[in-house]
């Protein structure tokens, strides 16, 4: 995986947007991406889990500081 | 009629039916939907509880799964907080359990955003016999495939223990791979498409043993399975249904899916996939012929 802080800043903005739609899916009623109108946990609940996947390739996507 | 009065013994049936084919690569959703209209079984698949019942059986094939799986799983757990705080793979655990986590993400995606279409499915014998005969042509291609990976390795007329031993192992599957094999497992969320198959199916496009892709196949299956489960069981038991009855459909599922989950390990030590696909192709075919 590319080392970059960029791609760190990438992941993090990525994980801020899922979460806050898992929030969004979670407390509203909607029917967005979803057959109809009303509050989907289903999909906040995925939503979550990637949110949480992209903070996991923030870590991977640190780089490491070289030894002298 | 409701499934909350699905009577005893049809509850019990689809509770051992559906834990001894989910993990045989013939589709156990594809048994569910299509084996009660060719056994004139009283009671409607369209049914609302109906999908919330089958995730409940796949809970108790989760659990087997777990239980067969579970020092496997203590160590992956653990390896996955270790690599996500480090930000970076140092052992086979960390790398598996990283490949399941991105395997598991199609599915995942496809099942929530696709959920109402596929359940339409459900209620329908027709596309799932017809997606059994798909699941045949994925079984036998991906045997044929592989077979012809052993002649380029000049492994015919090797005993299938030296051909298997040719083939990696899932600590040597890439990246890309993984999510290879996870868009298949998105391809099962159709009734007739088996999880299992397909995702072995992928495996052994990938260049894993028999074996080893059996493993990565199961590991996988266990993280989208009790999801699902955590989501779909609690409308099951707002639904005013018998809650033991059901509770005991899942436990004959989990029981059925521990025998047949050690034997599909014995078996592909050496086994291929395709007395499997022949038998999906039958039933396929027969649900065709007889359901309407």
């Amino acid at each position: 995986m590319q080392k970059s802080w960029l791609f760190v800043g990438i992941f993090i903005v990525l994980a801020i947007a899922f979460g806050a739609l898992g929030v969004f899916y979670w407390t509203s009623d909607t029917d967005l991406f979803a057959s109809a109108m009303g509050r989907h946990h289903k999909h906040a609940a995925a939503c979550f889990g990637l949110a949480v996947l992209l903070l996991v390739g923030a870590s991977f996507s640190r780089p490491r500081a070289s030894v002298a | 009629m409701v499934a909350g009065d699905l009577p005893f013994w049809t509850s019990m049936f689809l509770g051992l039916l559906q834990g001894s084919t989910e993990l045989f690569p013939v589709s156990s959703l594809g048994h569910a939907v299509l084996l009660p209209s060719l056994l004139h079984l009283d009671f409607r698949q369209s049914d609302e509880s109906f999908v919330p019942y089958l995730v409940l059986l796949h809970l108790g094939t989760a659990a087997a799964l777990v239980v067969i799986y579970r020092r496997e799983w203590v160590a992956l757990i653990a390896a996955f907080a270790r690599a996500a705080v480090r930000g970076e793979l140092r052992d086979a655990d960390e790398r598996l359990v990283m490949m399941l986590a991105i395997g598991t993400v199609p599915a995942g995606v496809a099942g929530v955003v696709f959920e109402t279409r596929l359940k339409s499915l459900f209620a329908t014998p027709r596309p799932a016999a017809i997606f059994l005969v798909c699941n045949a042509g994925i079984l036998l291609g991906a045997e044929m495939l592989r077979r012809r990976s052993e002649r380029r390795a000049a492994l015919e007329g090797r005993s299938r223990e030296e051909q298997e031993l040719a083939f990696a192992s899932v600590d040597r599957l890439s990246f890309r791979s993984a999510i290879l094999v996870g868009a298949c497992q998105a391809l099962a969320l159709l009734p007739g498409i088996s999880r299992s198959g397909v995702t072995m199916a992928g495996g052994l496009l990938a260049g894993l043993r028999h074996e080893e892709a059996v493993r990565f196949s199961f590991l996988l299956a266990t993280p989208i399975i009790a999801a699902a489960g955590a989501l779909e069981v609690p409308q099951l038991f707002n639904s005013g249904v018998p809650v033991g009855q059901y509770a005991l459909g899942a436990v004959l599922a989990g029981l059925a899916a521990y025998a047949s989950a050690r034997f599909l390990i014995r078996y592909f030590r050496v086994g291929r996939l395709d007395p499997y696909a022949y038998y999906c192709a039958t039933l396929g075919l027969i649900g065709l012929i007889v359901v309407r």
